[in-house]
Parts: C-alpha cells; sequence; structure tokens
C-alpha cells in the first residue's frame, strides 16, 4: 500500500468504498448466473452495504529509517492483512517520539504501529493508542514474513481474523492492557469497506518464556485444520507507558535483557572461555618447567638395608646356540602359492 | 558478581498497579464481540497426538521454548481451540467461514507466489519418494546393477580387461543385456576413467604449466632444442621492437615511475 496524501477531512475511505464497490458487484453479475440459487450468497455484495461501519479504528503502520529488508516486508504484510490499516512515510529519527501523536492526528488513526530500527540490527516495536492511551514497546525477534515459501496458507485479502489468545493474558494486569491492545488493534472492524465478509484466519498471541509470539493461521476446514500463513514474529516486552509514546512508565519487564547487553554477554563468555583455555595452558608449561622436587635423603634409609651375596663369576667360553627363526623366509607369495595351487 | 537483567527491579508496585488498571478501563471501548472476534482458551486436547503419546498436556509454564516442534504445536493447538469454540457464534451472527468456490477476490499472496510455493512441496515429495526408494533397495540388499545379467557382463569385461580371455563376445549379440547395462558396465571398468576425471579446466593447465617437479632425467640442450628458433623473434632481439611502440603511444605505457619521483608525490598527495 503506498502512502496515501494528507487529505483533510479523510476523504480517502469514502472514493476507495465505492470503487470496490463496484468491482465485486461486477465480480458477482458475471458469476450471478452461473452461480446456483441454493447458496445463501448468490450476490455478495460491498461490505459496507450489509452494514453500518461504526467502529472506525485505524492503524498507522509506519517505520524510522534504517529499516532492514526483512522488516520492511513485514510491515507490507501487516498492511496487507489489516485492511483498517494506514501507511505513511518514514520518521527521521532526529525527531522526539512525540511527533507520532501529531502524524497520527493528521491521517485520522487512532492506533498506531512503529517500527523503529536501531543499528540496522534490532527491531523495536512500539504499539501505542494515540491520543491519551497506553503504549507499549517491543524488541521483535524471529521475523518470517509472508514471502516465505513454507508458509503454504493463504487468506484472502483484507478478510477479518479471528484472535486467539492465551489464558495467561488474563493474569497480569500488564498483560491485560496489552491484550486489549492488541484486540482493538488486529481486529478489523465489522463492514470496514476494504475487508472481505469471510472470516478464514486466525491470529494467536501466546505467551512463552517471557515473550509473546504472534502466528497466523488460514482455517481451511470446519473441522479446524489449519495451515501458516505468516507473518510470524516474537515480541519481547520492554515497557508499557500510561501516555502514547511517552509518560510514566507503568509497568518494566524485569527480565527483560537488552540486545546489547545480551551481545556483550556473549561476547564475555567467548573470551573467558578463551581465557581459561589460555591459562590452563600457561600452568601447564609452568609445571613442566618447575624443577622437580628432589626428596631429602633420609639418614635412616640404610638401617634396613642388607646387601645381597655375591653370585660367582661365571666365564662363558663356549658360543650361545643360535636362536630359532620361526619366520620362514623361503614362503613365497600369495599369488605364487595360488598359482602352484592351480596347477 | 554482576547484576544481571531480573535482580535490581525497583518498582512502585501499588502505584503502578493502579496506573494499569486505569488505563485498562480507559481503553476499554465496550464493543460486542462480533467486532472483536477475540478468543481465550487454553489449546485444545489432539486426540490422535495424545494416543501416541508425543505431545502431552502442556501448559506454557512448562512449555520449552526452544523445542521447536513442541511450541508450534501448541500455537497450533491454541488456534484450533480458538476455531472450534468460535464457528458455532459465528453460525451465530451468521458470519461465513467458508467462501464459495466462484468467489474470486484478491488474495494475501499472489497466484505467482502460490505456484512457486506448489512447485517447491512438489519437488521436496519427489526427493522425498526417491530417497525412501533407495533406502529401501538398499535395505533389501540390492545395489544398482546387482542383477545376475549385469554382474555377469561385468565379470566379463574385467576378465578381458586383465588378459584373461581376448574375446570380445560380451559386446555383441546381448539378448538379454540392455545398452545402458553395457555402457554401465564398461564405463565403471574402463582404463580410462582416470583419465575422465580432471575437468577441462585440469587439462589446460596440465598443459600450459607442466606437471612441475624436476625433469628427472630429461635432456636439455639438445641437438633439436637447440635448433629451435621458434621462440626467436627479431624485432625484439634487434632492438626494433616495442621500443618504437612504447614511445610512440605514450610517455608511461606500464612503466612505475622511480623511486625520487614515487617519494615526491607521496610527500605531495
Amino acid at each position: 500500500m503506498a502512502a496515501s496524501k494528507r487529505k483533510r477531512g479523510g476523504q480517502g475511505p469514502v472514493n476507495k468504498k465505492a470503487k470496490k464497490g463496484k468491482f465485486v458487484v461486477d465480480q458477482r453479475e458475471s458469476q450471478a448466473e452461473a452461480e446456483p440459487e441454493t447458496k445463501n450468497e448468490v450476490t455478495v455484495p460491498a461490505p459496507v452495504s450489509m452494514g453500518k461501519w461504526t467502529n472506525k479504528e485505524r492503524v498507522l503502520i509506519f517505520s524510522s529509517r534504517g529499516i532492514n529488508f526483512r522488516t520492511r516486508h513485514l510491515m507490507q504484510d501487516l498492511r496487507t492483512m489489516m485492511p483498517h490499516a494506514k501507511a505513511d512515510t518514514k520518521m527521521d529519527r532526529k525527531d522526539k517520539l512525540f511527533v507520532i501523536n501529531e502524524v497520527c492526528e493528521m491521517k485520522n488513526c487512532n492506533k498506531c504501529l512503529f517500527f523503529e530500527a536501531k543499528k540496522k540490527q534490532d527491531l523495536y516495536m512500539w504499539i501505542s493508542n494515540c491520543p491519551h492511551g497506553p503504549s507499549a514497546k517491543f524488541l521483535v525477534q524471529n521475523i518470517h514474513t509472508l514471502a516465505e515459501l513454507k508458509m503454504t496458507g493463504n487468506c484472502l485479502k483484507g478478510s477479518r481474523p479471528l484472535l486467539s489468545f492465551d489464558p495467561k493474558f488474563d493474569t497480569e494486569p500488564h498483560y491485560a492492557v496489552l491484550k486489549e491492545l492488541f484486540i482493538q488493534t488486529f481486529s478489523t472492524p465489522r463492514y470496514h469497506p476494504r475487508s472481505q465478509p469471510f472470516v478464514d484466519h486466525v491470529f494467536t498471541f501466546t505467551i512463552v518464556d517471557n515473550r509473546i509470539w504472534f502466528r497466523n493461521y488460514q482455517i481451511i476446514e470446519e473441522n479446524a485444520a489449519l495451515v501458516e500463513i505468516g507473518p510470524r514474529f516474537v515480541l519481547n516486552l520492554m515497557k508499557v507507558f500510561q501516555g502514547s509514546f511517552g509518560g510514566p512508565t507503568l509497568y518494566e519487564n524485569p527480565v527483560f535483557q537488552s540486545p546489547n547487553l545480551h551481545r556483550q554477554q556473549l561476547r564475555l563468555a567467548a573470551a573467558a572461555k578463551v581465557r581459561e583455555k589460555q591459562a590452563v595452558k600457561d600452568l601447564q608449561k609452568v609445571k613442566r618447567t618447575m624443577a622437580k622436587e628432589t626428596l631429602d635423603k633420609d639418614v635412616t634409609d640404610d638401617v634396613f638395608l642388607t646387601p645381597a651375596e655375591k653370585k660367582p663369576v661365571h666365564i662363558q667360553t663356549e658360543a650361545p646356540e643360535p636362536k630359532v627363526v620361526k619366520k620362514n623366509k623361503h614362503k613365497a607369495f600369495k599369488r605364487q602359492r595360488m598359482q602352484r595351487l592351480r596347477r | 558478581g554482576l547484576l544481571k537483567p531480573g535482580m535490581n527491579v525497583l518498582v512502585d508496585k501499588s502505584k503502578t498497579l493502579e496506573g494499569l488498571k486505569l488505563c485498562l478501563a480507559g481503553l476499554h471501548k465496550g464493543l460486542a464481540w462480533v467486532e472483536r472476534l477475540d478468543m481465550t482458551n487454553p489449546p485444545a486436547d489432539e486426540v490422535l497426538t495424545n494416543a501416541e503419546g508425543k505431545v502431552s498436556a502442556v501448559s506454557n509454564g512448562e512449555l520449552n521454548a526452544d523445542d521447536d516442534f513442541q511450541r508450534e504445536m501448541f500455537f497450533y493447538r491454541q488456534a484450533q481451540a480458538t476455531v472450534l469454540n468460535a464457528l458455532p457464534l459465528l453460525n451465530e451472527h451468521d458470519i461465513a467461514t467458508k467462501r464459495p468456490d466462484d468467489y474470486f477476490a484478491e488474495m494475501a499472496k499472489s497466484d505467482q507466489h502460490m505456484q512457486k510455493i506448489r512447485k517447491k512441496l512438489i519437488s521436496k515429495q519427489l526427493i522425498l519418494e526417491k530417497a525412501k526408494k533407495l533406502h529401501e533397495q538398499r535395505k533389501f540388499g540390492k545395489k544398482v546393477g546387482d542383477s545376475k545379467e549385469s554382474r555377469a557382463m561385468m565379470s566379463a569385461v574385467k576378465k578381458y580387461q586383465k588378459g584373461i580371455t581376448d574375446k570380445l563376445d560380451f559386446l555383441d549379440g546381448d539378448q538379454k543385456m540392455s545398452s545402458n547395462l553395457v555402457f554401465l558396465a564398461l564405463l565403471q571398468n574402463c582404463v580410462f576413467n582416470s583419465f575422465l576425471s580432471p575437468s577441462a579446466k585440469r587439462k589446460f593447465k596440465d598443459q600450459k604449466f607442466g606437471f612441475g617437479g624436476k625433469k628427472s632425467g630429461k635432456k636439455w640442450n639438445t641437438k633439436e632444442s637447440f635448433n629451435d628458433v621458434s621462440d626467436f623473434r627479431a624485432k625484439v632481439a634487434h632492438g626494433r621492437g616495442e621500443k618504437g611502440g612504447r614511445k610512440g603511444k605514450g610517455g608511461k605505457q606500464n612503466k612505475r615511475p622511480g623511486k625520487s619521483v614515487r617519494r615526491k608525490m607521496k610527500g605531495r598527495s
């Protein structure tokens, strides 16, 4: 989705709705004759005509500069999955974060997903309820996009998702806030003009190992046979703030380890290993070069010594007998032996 | 020891708890379930896996994040449980989950992409099948060319090569053998096999640079080598060769400036 022009009064969706309606109706009309009358939806009209779109939820998905291809694709995938999402140009990192609130207001969005890349390595995601609401910052890991060939499922573009949460989300208050944020951000509003009337995929949010794992599955059969569509990522919660992109910290994750710290620890571990090996080697060297301990001679050692009796001197006059040679030097080679046998 | 994450936590729990609760209250919209379509449920119990005993019912406290299969099965079952619970509710609200076969709308992944995925899956399947076939063959001790005919063929070729038999009977009149097996047997026993292996690149290099080492026992400065004047270039020998060419073209073709000039250049830059 290209970044739409910033219009005053938010005229964007209105025009697009009309277009979409036409497109769908055309399709339906051509198929209408072929379809049997027994099906419920002979003509599937535009979603808005089915009911009134009241839940005006709009999400702004954009990023800072310095993101890599994977992050860009993840953002695009999220925009594909969420028809109520809007795009915007990359934000300069010089601007402070509360500028994002103004951007959201201009675009008439009330939720925001902001991806921030640091050091071209670490990706942070902010999710926030724009005017005053709470916001949260996550470290994103293990990103897999829609385009990966192992994700074999497919779904309608803009179909409404089912959201599946872990029971753990109800145990802690910060998880409850996050759950509410996720529900409002990720669920497509009913009768949204760009949505499809079917529900054919599920988003799952699970808490494992103090992280939130996100998966997206396609519902193939009514007996709950599922295939993964993607994208998938892992969110590591850092902080929950009271305000949008700022404000007092409501919750700080005690087990969060910044990626820099993590890398530093890995490096230290590797260095410590090397140092240990070196120390062991040095110790061995020292041991080798150290003079061997000479035991002090005990004066009383000789007390119990009894010299042995002298043996008579035996002079050999005859040469000793030759040894019996066991090896048969005249044994023929195997080949020759076989030839002999054959003859 | 050093401070590790999780050790030094200064949290004023009462304040933050209040704050979180207030936030939640403020955030809450009070939408009907139809708008949200959310479900909170533990993973479903898979009857099959329980029978096999592979995946035990673990809660996510015990779930090992590093065990990929277990983890992904956990997520899968959670999604399944959601779908199973949500379907009746969706039916109540007249929301369909199955789209009719002729409903053509834009999909999240393009058709081209799905074709690529299909191709990859098919190729993987083929590889698996081949591997299975090979494995089965190996299991029952059969090798390629292990049939009686091919074994007879190979022994015949070997005998010919070792000089035991002079006859090339195996080449012609093979009613039983297919031409493939003849070729295979010959190839496997071929003396020229060792010469087939070096690549064209290797051959070129051998040709150009020789086989290296001292030219043991070979004479040089023989009559022939002395009389060989093919390497004589008259122009170069009589000094008329490239001097004119170099000066004619330009001052410094390949000529590197001298040490003093270079030092001066270095100082300048």
